[in-house]
């Protein structure tokens, strides 16, 4: 089914699908509600404005996710925020994250995680992000980011290797 | 390590094809040390689903994005799109609709009803009497008021014996009670009013629930029931 992005009917049905995504990707790339609110606000607002026609709701999916996730990295790099919060976690050392919490995370453990995919480097971050906050599968990742499957499949491994480094893994290991 | 970290990774975020995928799963079922590696990504993955942001987190800001988006970007619409949470099932929702439409439909009975009947309304609209002794003479002296009568909705509360007959008077017809004064020997009232209002403002108030009532039917039918549940709009507040 068609869908015009300046369509009241079919835009109203985008939001209501799409909204929960990007507001995800855009929160777990800025770690900031409003400013996701706003890359959120401003993805819709262009979707609507470019009157584009998509072949079916995952491609504007796609179309928005994209817009979505540039916008929150731009949003990171203009307010210097990355460095800053790598800069924050070097002087602290990551508390340890308990077994038996992985269910119901605390606010600390939260933190924990939180910091270390921040720390990722930016094309690995992504990926993990749109795989683990966007629910999407490598397929639709490779398309959003026009990289090849096989290249997500890779960058998604790495992203783990590197998040295992950085999250106490000693406490990861005790069961 | 027997199992590649790559093909575990894969396995994990449910990529991996069969038959891999049953080669993986009987691997780890006897090889303790791919089975410790394998746990290590789980409750990594369960660290960083534990982390997501919940819909309930975001909820607000999904309406007033959409408040902003409906306000800026289509000011022109036709009609309003509503934040309300559907949560009824298709035949609940026919039902609400029949409902809505039934009620509708009595309502302008029962109102035209109520106009025709007026003029012999006395039968179905209990009568508040008051005796004169218990009651304030009546300005004007020569008219000797011996009762006040007054047609009265049963759920009035007023006790005529404890005002004046102006009081009464007024009281009754801000209610919009009509209200006639007789003398015992006469067969004309004294004074018989009824609020100026009172026809016309039956008559509005059946046209208000009417211009009320519409716009709820259609709502009640517009949320095509499969729309709504289908395209998880239901969902907003949920989790």
């Amino acid at each position: 089914m068609e869908v015009k992005s300046s369509g009241y009917e079919s835009f109203q049905r985008v939001y209501k699908e799409v909204f929960p995504v990007i507001m995800r990707v855009a929160y777990h790339v800025t770690y900031n509600v409003d400013a996701a609110e706003d890359v959120c606000q401003e993805a819709f607002i262009r979707f609507y404005n470019r009157e584009l026609t998509f072949a079916s709701v995952d491609e504007a999916k796609y179309w928005l996710i994209r817009v979505a996730k540039n916008l929150s990295i731009n949003y990171v790099k203009r307010k210097g925020r990355e460095q800053a919060a790598f800069d924050r976690i070097k002087r602290q050392p990551l508390p340890a994250m308990k077994t038996g919490e992985e269910q119901v995370l605390g606010d600390e453990t939260r933190e924990v995680v939180q910091k270390a995919i921040q720390q990722l480097p930016e094309k690995l971050r992504t990926v993990l992000i749109l795989k683990e906050y966007g629910d999407l599968n490598y397929r639709e990742i490779g398309k959003i980011l026009h990289i090849t499957e096989s290249n997500v499949k890779v960058r998604a491994h790495r992203a783990r290797l590197q998040l295992l480094k950085l999250i106490d893994q000693e406490e990861i290991h005790v069961s | 390590m027997c199992l590649e970290d790559q093909i575990l990774s894969s396995y994990i975020d449910g990529e991996l094809q069969e038959p891999w995928k049953t080669q993986v799963e009987e691997h780890i079922s006897h090889c303790a040390e791919c089975r410790e590696r394998y746990e290590q990504f789980t409750r990594l993955n369960q660290a960083i689903h534990g982390s997501r942001l919940s819909e309930k987190e975001f909820s607000r800001n999904q309406q007033r994005v959409w408040n902003y988006l409906e306000k800026t970007c289509m000011p022109a619409q036709p009609k309003k799109f509503r934040h309300r949470r559907f949560n009824f099932s298709a035949p609940a929702a026919s039902a609400l609709a029949a409902a809505l439409v039934v009620l509708l439909g009595a309502n302008v009975f029962l109102m035209s009803n109520i106009d025709t009947a007026a003029p012999e309304g006395e039968q179905a609209i209990p009568t508040i009497t008051a005796e004169a002794e218990d009651v304030p003479r009546f300005e004007n002296g020569n008219d000797e008021v011996i009762g006040v009568s007054a047609r009265a909705h049963q759920s009035s509360s007023i006790a005529p014996q404890e005002l004046t007959v102006d009081e009464l008077l007024f009281l009754l017809e801000q209610k919009g009670f009509e209200v006639e004064l007789k003398r015992s020997d006469a067969t004309e009232p004294v004074y018989s009013g009824s609020p100026a209002s009172q026809e016309d403002s039956s008559g509005r108030a059946e046209s208000r629930e009417i211009d009320e009532e519409v716009p709820d039917t259609e709502e009640g039918d517009e949320p095509a029931p499969e729309d709504e549940t289908e395209d998880g709009w239901s969902d907003w507040d949920d989790e």
